[in-house]
């Protein structure tokens, strides 16, 4: 795994939503907005990375009877 | 011969043949296969109910195929409640069915309704208790057949929509008697693992023998156990399972579960576009409004603009460099006034044009200046100093004064 792949979107997607509220709330000092103006936009050009060089991944269970949950290659 | 005066016409006879099956027939079961099944754009369903050798026309009206709990299909045995009418306009007997049950699997069908009435009354369907599907879940797991329609409906939806999304397949046997068993293990397996937001579990079409695993008490139980939101897509959007009942979102099909989990990749992109477009314009908003601030505080609009600044700097420095030289010629002339002035005065005080007037300096013989009349002493000598030429003189005596 690289670390590219390591990015989860979700979270990324929930911090860009909360730096857009705290810019929003217009209590910062424009130092602090400025940092976080350009937090976001580094987060909004991660997202926007991952989705365009993301290919899809299937990754397939192997069946077990004990339950565990190895991972055989992807059938892709 | 032939009585045509004792014939009945056509419709009569019709009305006979009516009032002596109708109430005969008013309610009755009868079972058989379905053949020549048609469900009728008007919501009617036409069907003929056949065995071996005989075949009955079969009419289920909307209002009453509405409640039918399976897909009726071709080739499927079933029990038919309804009452038996003739159709004049044809010369036809039909039957106008009010109830269909599935006459194979009838026990099961029981054991269903019964199921159903028992989750239900234990709470397992409330909307209360559904979970909530994540809004950008990063990875999807599935548990269906590796090999059948539901999986490739779902990879195809997902590589269209959804390419950055990442899928776990847990393959499971989906119809037969380990399939409840093997779901269960596979859903239990899935929701164990951290990364996994959303569960998908599910099969492609098939008959209602075929979805009865999904009917299955211990998986409805499992299903309300799962901390992970499960998506329920079973069969058509005709087929209702026990399954979809107590999942989180029930999906009309595998492909809709795909579509239903994974937010569009242009959805995300106008989604991220809109919070960029959002925090551009907070940030430009505040910086307007500082830029009011120092307006308002320096009163000078002029500073939203710098080339203003430096044009007015270097307009003010032409101004001045001109003043400022234009002032120095004028210090100049007014100094060389003054001093043309102060040299007249400094000669009108020399004391050389004094002497020039008449008058003359005493000078004591060290030098200095006789101011008083007790400087010199009575016979001491001194130097008086004319406006041209010097001698020596003598005090004699001091005069009153």
């Amino acid at each position: 795994m690289t670390k590219e792949k390591l990015f989860k979107f979700e979270p990324a997607m929930e911090e860009l939503e909360k730096i857009v509220a705290q810019l929003e709330a217009e209590n910062s000092s424009l130092e602090k907005s400025l940092e976080l103006y350009e937090k976001g936009v580094k987060i909004a050009e991660k997202l926007r990375k991952h989705l365009d060089d993301a290919e899809q991944r299937i990754e397939v269970l192997k069946k077990n009877k004990n339950s565990s949950s190895d991972v055989e290659d992807p059938i892709d | 011969m032939i009585n045509s005066q004792n014939s009945l016409s056509v419709s009569e006879l019709t009305l006979k043949i009516k009032g002596l099956i109708e109430p005969e027939f008013s309610d009755l079961w009868v079972k058989g296969e379905i053949s020549n099944f048609k469900h009728h754009t008007s919501g009617h369903m036409y069907f003929t109910l056949k065995d071996k050798s005989a075949e009955l026309r079969c009419v289920m009206f909307r209002g009453m195929n509405r409640n039918i709990q399976f897909k009726p299909e071709n080739g499927m045995d079933v029990s038919l409640q309804g009452k038996v009418t003739v159709y004049e306009m044809k010369g036809q007997y039909q039957l106008i069915v009010q109830t269909m049950e599935p006459a194979g699997i009838g026990t099961l069908y029981l054991a269903f309704e019964a199921l159903k009435k028992q989750l239900q009354s234990e709470g397992l369907f409330d909307l209360s208790i559904k979970k909530p599907l994540p809004k950008y879940p990063g990875k999807i797991g599935i548990v269906t057949s590796q090999s059948g329609a539901a999986i490739s409906d779902m990879l195809n939806v997902f590589q269209r929509r959804a390419p950055y999304m990442e899928l776990m397949l847990r393959p499971a046997v989906v119809q037969g008697e380990e399939a409840a068993r093997d779901i269960v293990n596979g859903l239990i397996e899935l929701d164990r693992i951290k990364s996994i937001d959303i569960i998908i579990i599910g099969r492609g079409g098939g008959s209602i023998e075929d979805l009865w695993p999904f009917n299955d008490e211990l998986l409805a139980r499992a299903i309300s156990r799962c901390k992970t939101p499960i998506i329920s897509a079973v069969g058509h959007e005709t087929d209702v399972t026990i399954s979809d009942m107590v999942s989180d979102v029930r999906a009309p099909t595998p492909s809709a579960a795909a579509e239903i989990a994974a937010p569009s990749f242009s959805e995300l992109n106008k989604i991220i576009s809109k919070h960029l477009d959002q925090l551009y314009n907070l940030i430009d908003l505040q910086l307007k409004l500082q830029w009011q601030t120092l307006d308002r505080l320096s009163d000078r609009h002029e500073f939203q603009r710098p080339n203003t600044i430096i044009e007015r700097h270097r307009e003010v420095e032409n101004k001045l460099g001109h003043r400022l030289s234009l002032s120095l010629k004028h210090i100049i002339s007014i100094k060389k006034t003054n001093i043309e002035g102060l040299v007249k005065e400094i000669n009108a005080l020399n004391p050389i044009h004094v002497l020039e007037r008449g008058y003359s300096i005493a000078f004591k013989r060290e030098g200095q200046i006789v101011r008083k009349e007790d400087d010199l002493k009575v016979g001491e000598s001194f130097v008086l100093k004319t406006g041209k030429g010097e001698m020596e003189a003598e005090k004699k005596q001091s005069l009153p004064v």
